[in-house]
């Protein structure tokens, strides 16, 4: 498998929609202290598809997303959204560019219950006899179950619950009804479905689904193979803090990603 | 033959609509509760041993006492609300007390002295909180070391403004914040009220205090949320300062002087307060009228104690095992919850 080859696939690609760039790297890199996390990728993701990052600890895969993110700040390289040159230096700028990311840790944080997690760094007031101004903690709450009753498709039994005790499904369902509360047109998900039984992996690969039916752009790290294979439209693979290879769902296969991901391919790459 | 209950049909769009009781919808309002039915019953036998205790001039006595641990008792929950600590609170009431008398004592008619010495002490206290805030969030030092030292250097500095001397005697203006009374109630009552209904407004229902028990709770949820912590942990040893500047403001009128030993112990006072009330040591959750009621405890106890004429030492040995026994019970209620502390 050469570079050629994607270059090839990538060319072939049908023109339109999918062939819309929505975010595009050239050479973004990042090091901390003497380690280079990323070295310097050239890669771009295209408007409403599902991207997949894999690769071994260590390759770089959440690098890449905190530098989207603006978590970690690239050091080089330039990043486009939408066509346009961002400097993404604070998460902020990232939101208000429509990324929104769910950390495999889901960022919640546990003593908060539904309303104010959902809505944390973004909380919704009101004013107190037209002067003082307070939290909404009411419509924070009721707006946060509406969401996830009717996009994520969970039912809240105890809107009082704080995430520390809620169960990991709900913990989930919390995460990504904030994301697409926030009107997301990216949403990162770091390793979505580790950790879950199986019932709510299937959840979660099913909102994977919707949210792409719904023309958001998703980019996916995981480790399960299975799980990118079902819901991923491109895998592209990660490896010592550069991109080893790009591939179309399509057109791959398991144990060749495997191949990947080991780093078998790394003597043909250079 | 008995009539058997026919089962209701149930009908599954009445089960949406979700009831929950005012305690379940504010669960900063119940988790201190527990502290209630032990609060009456240290009242009962306090009182059957020493029926002074519910003399309302004693009363009155016990309300002004607490006054202050209130006080700072509300910068010390916003403080570990950001999963911090503030141990410097009673070398800053010793601080802050010295510089408002200071001012009052400069020559400056009451006029003028009275409000720019209450400025000063609010303001030395703050600078105080400044100082930690700054090591805490930009030097990355732990709160526990930072404030530690602070203790010691604070002292320094109230010792190397006020000297070994003791200043008395201050306008009635002063005077009246700590011994006044206003329809009956004193008015440190009212100021520490006040200070702790502010606190709970600011906890409650700002964003001040959501971002601060976020810090407190998941801080990297907090930094990925684009909430700039650093800010908000800040403010709240600024907060916690002043409000030690306040205390202090309220001790040396109430003693109607000053001096630089004022204030010593009382930041074990104020922790034990917030623990004791159900504020978590280790942040993400505060209650105000957790520190409300853990201040009236305390105030009761030690009261009691003074009442049967317990030796003063005791006091101390009760104050220190009331804190450790508080901060072991939480702990408990925490891993039964399932939560972790991490």
């Amino acid at each position: 498998m050469t570079t050629e080859v994607t270059q090839a696939r990538r060319a072939e690609a049908p023109v339109g929609a999918s062939a819309d760039v929505h975010v595009r790297f050239r050479g973004v890199a990042k090091r901390f202290g003497g380690v280079e996390a990323l070295k310097p990728i050239d890669l771009d993701v295209r408007r409403g598809e599902v991207l997949a990052i894999v690769g071994d600890n260590g390759a770089g895969k959440s690098t890449l997303i905190k530098v989207l993110t603006g978590v970690h700040p690239a050091d080089t390289g330039t990043i486009e959204i939408d066509g346009q040159m961002v400097k993404v230096d604070h998460p902020d700028v990232a939101k208000a560019h429509g990324i929104e990311t769910i950390y495999q840790d889901l960022a919640l944080v546990p003593t908060f219950d539904l309303g104010t997690n959902f809505f944390l760094g973004r909380e919704l007031r009101k004013r107190l006899f037209g002067v003082i101004p307070v939290l909404d903690v009411e419509r924070m709450r009721r707006e946060a179950i509406a969401v996830i009753q009717d996009r994520v498709g969970l039912a809240i039994t105890n809107p009082y619950t704080p995430a520390a005790v809620m169960s990991g499904g709900q913990r989930q369902a919390v995460a990504i009804g904030r994301a697409l509360y926030a009107d997301a047109k990216l949403v990162i998900m770091d390793e979505p479905t580790a950790a879950l039984g199986v019932e709510e992996q299937e959840k979660v690969l099913a909102i994977i689904d919707r949210l792409k039916a719904q023309g958001v752009t998703v980019i996916v790290i995981s480790h399960n193979l299975e799980h990118v294979f079902r819901s991923c439209d491109r895998i592209v693979v990660m490896h010592n803090g550069h991109k080893l290879a790009e591939r179309d769902r399509a057109t791959s296969t398991r144990a060749e990603i495997v191949g990947l991901i080991m780093g078998s391919d790394i003597r043909q790459e250079a | 033959m008995t009539q058997k209950a026919v089962p209701m049909p149930v009908n599954p769009a009445a089960k949406t609509p979700l009831r929950f009781g005012f305690l379940q919808r504010n669960p900063g309002l119940r988790a201190p509760l527990g502290l209630v039915v032990p609060l009456l019953l240290l009242a009962v036998i306090i009182s059957l041993v020493n029926p002074v205790f519910l003399d309302a001039r004693n009363l009155f006595n016990v309300f002004r006492q607490i006054s202050i641990f209130l006080v700072l008792g509300t910068g010390m929950t916003v403080v570990m609300a950001a999963r911090g600590i503030d141990l410097s609170v009673g070398s800053n009431v010793a601080l802050s007390a010295c510089v408002s008398a200071l001012v009052l004592k400069s020559g400056l008619d009451a006029g003028t002295a009275v409000p720019l010495a209450v400025l000063a002490g609010i303001g030395v206290g703050a600078l105080v909180g400044l100082v930690n805030g700054t090591f805490v969030t930009v030097f990355k030092v732990p709160p526990l070391i930072v404030t530690l030292g602070t203790l010691t250097a604070v002292r320094g500095a109230a010792y190397l403004v006020m000297g070994p001397n003791q200043l008395r005697n201050f306008p009635d203006a002063f005077s009246f914040i700590g011994q006044g009374r206003v329809f009956g109630l004193p008015m440190a009552g009212i100021i520490a009220v006040g200070v702790v209904l502010f606190g709970a407004y600011l906890m409650n229902r700002t964003r001040f205090g959501a971002y601060v028990l976020a810090v407190g709770g998941n801080r990297s949820a907090a930094i990925r949320a684009g909430i700039r912590v650093g800010r908000f942990e800040m403010l709240a040893y600024v907060f916690s300062g002043a409000m030690a500047g306040l205390a202090g403001i309220m001790l040396a009128s109430r003693l109607d002087a000053a001096q630089a030993v004022l204030g010593a112990m009382m930041e074990l006072h104020a922790i034990a307060v917030v623990v004791l009330g159900g504020t978590l040591l280790f942040g993400g959750f505060a209650t105000l009228l957790g520190t409300f009621l853990g201040a009236a405890f305390l105030g009761v106890a030690e009261n009691g104690l003074l009442l049967m004429r317990v030796p003063f030492y005791w006091q101390q040995v009760v104050i220190g095992l009331t804190l450790v026994v508080a901060v072991a019970i939480q702990l408990a209620r925490f891993r039964r919850q399932g939560m972790t502390t991490e």
